[in-house]
């Protein structure tokens, strides 16, 4: 009988404990452990295609939100950030948005927009961005046909992942800005701010 | 009756797993404070604050700070989790404000790892953080203190004429008192 017991209680108590692990696996304090770590990746794998000085090439991409976004929408209205990153659930792409999500008002006092972009696809992008907290930003899928966005920019690496690139636009359509980072590396901020800044110093 | 006597022997199993996990959390043995160099802030009150002698724009290192007990937390501005424990962080700063006393001088800064001025800053005003923040956009000062991940806290304390690591937690935290007891717990100080 007490054998039964304590049998009953050790299950009790392991079905109690795996519950409560597993409740707490939607949290995001589990996020990193969803993170896939592909090692030190060739730094750049890709030629640009773009040039500072030259009209962004307009596309359009369907987002997280549902709708489909247009680059020449915000002509006249915003700067935009397109920021391309390698791919969903790796480590560097899974700091750097929740950066941006955190310094909105940064991005708003300059009049800017970001264009988030991937090659991953619209589900498992809202996936990975329901951990970055408020996405403020639209969030593209340029999933199909496959990197057809990052290919016409000349980011789009040999294996059917981006670059991480930062491309800033002025109200005009006009290329600014260009940073091919270092894949392994999140670019700083900086980048973003001083080009942003010396934009709106120039109107 | 009999079939609920299975029931104070479950709860006492899983307090056990629970109770087993937080410990292992923060559990450190004694270390010297690695020798960490950091540069004097303009802020006036953050000189006061830190206790330090020297002119702003002129080296310090981490021992030279006037402190009974130093905390220092490993952030990012990108980290989400950081970002999560930031308010809880600045609670814990309020209360060891409370608990000092002319002979407990309890400090408490934060470094940002892999995080440039710029986006320290950023963080700072953000979440409007009265407590010294230093960059470390290279994560020199991260890897000499063995961090693990973001956000990192690190307790120091006083030995003799020196300066150890005694306490080490990865992971925020959500109850600022409790973590504050078990900090001075930890450091003999209660």
């Amino acid at each position: 009988m007490l054998v039964k017991q304590i049998a009953i209680s050790v299950l009790t108590a392991l079905t109690i404990f795996f519950h409560a692990d597993f409740v707490r696996a939607d949290e995001p304090e589990n996020y990193h452990e969803l993170i896939f770590n592909p090692g030190q990746l060739k730094p750049v794998d890709s030629e640009l295609k773009i040039k500072v000085g030259e009209s962004a090439p307009d596309f359009t991409l369907p987002s997280i939100q549902g709708k489909k976004v247009t680059l020449s929408q915000f002509k006249g209205s915003k700067n935009v950030v397109l920021s391309f990153v390698p791919a969903a659930w790796t480590p560097v792409c899974s700091d750097q948005w929740p950066g941006y999500v955190f310094a909105r008002q940064l991005f708003e006092k300059d009049n800017a927009i970001i264009l988030g972009i991937t090659v991953d696809n619209i589900p498992t992008l809202h996936a990975w961005t329901r951990q970055m907290g408020n996405i403020w930003f639209p969030v593209l899928s340029d999933f199909w046909p496959h990197g057809a966005v990052a290919s016409v920019y000349g980011v789009l690496r040999s294996n059917g992942t981006t670059e991480r690139a930062l491309i800033i636009i002025d109200k005009q359509g006009i290329i600014r800005d260009i940073l091919v980072e270092d894949i392994n590396v999140r670019p700083p901020l900086d980048f973003i701010v001083n080009s942003l800044n010396q934009i709106n110093s120039k109107e | 009756m009999k079939k609920f006597t299975f029931l104070p022997l479950s709860v006492f199993i899983v307090f056990f797993f629970f109770t087993g996990i937080s410990i292992a959390e923060t559990k450190t043995e004694i270390a010297p404070l690695p020798d960490v160099t950091l540069t004097i802030p303009e802020n006036k009150a953050y000189i006061d604050y830190l206790g330090l002698k020297g002119e702003p724009g002129t080296p310090f290192k981490l021992s030279d700070i006037d402190a009974d007990v130093l905390m220092i937390e490993l952030f990012s501005m990108y980290c989400p989790y950081c970002q999560k424990a930031a308010p809880a962080v600045n609670e814990l700063y309020e209360l060891l404000e409370q608990k000092k006393r002319p002979d407990l001088k309890l400090v408490i800064i934060g470094i940002g790892a892999n995080n440039t001025d710029l986006e320290v800053e950023t963080f700072r005003q953000g979440f409007k953080i009265a407590f010294p923040l230093f960059s470390d956009p290279d994560l020199s000062i991260y890897k000499i203190l063995e961090g693990a991940g973001t956000p990192t806290f690190i307790g120091c304390k006083k030995d003799g004429d020196k300066k150890v690591i005694f306490f080490r937690k990865s992971g925020g935290f959500t109850d600022p008192p409790e973590f504050l007891d078990n900090l001075l717990n930890s450091a003999g100080l209660k």
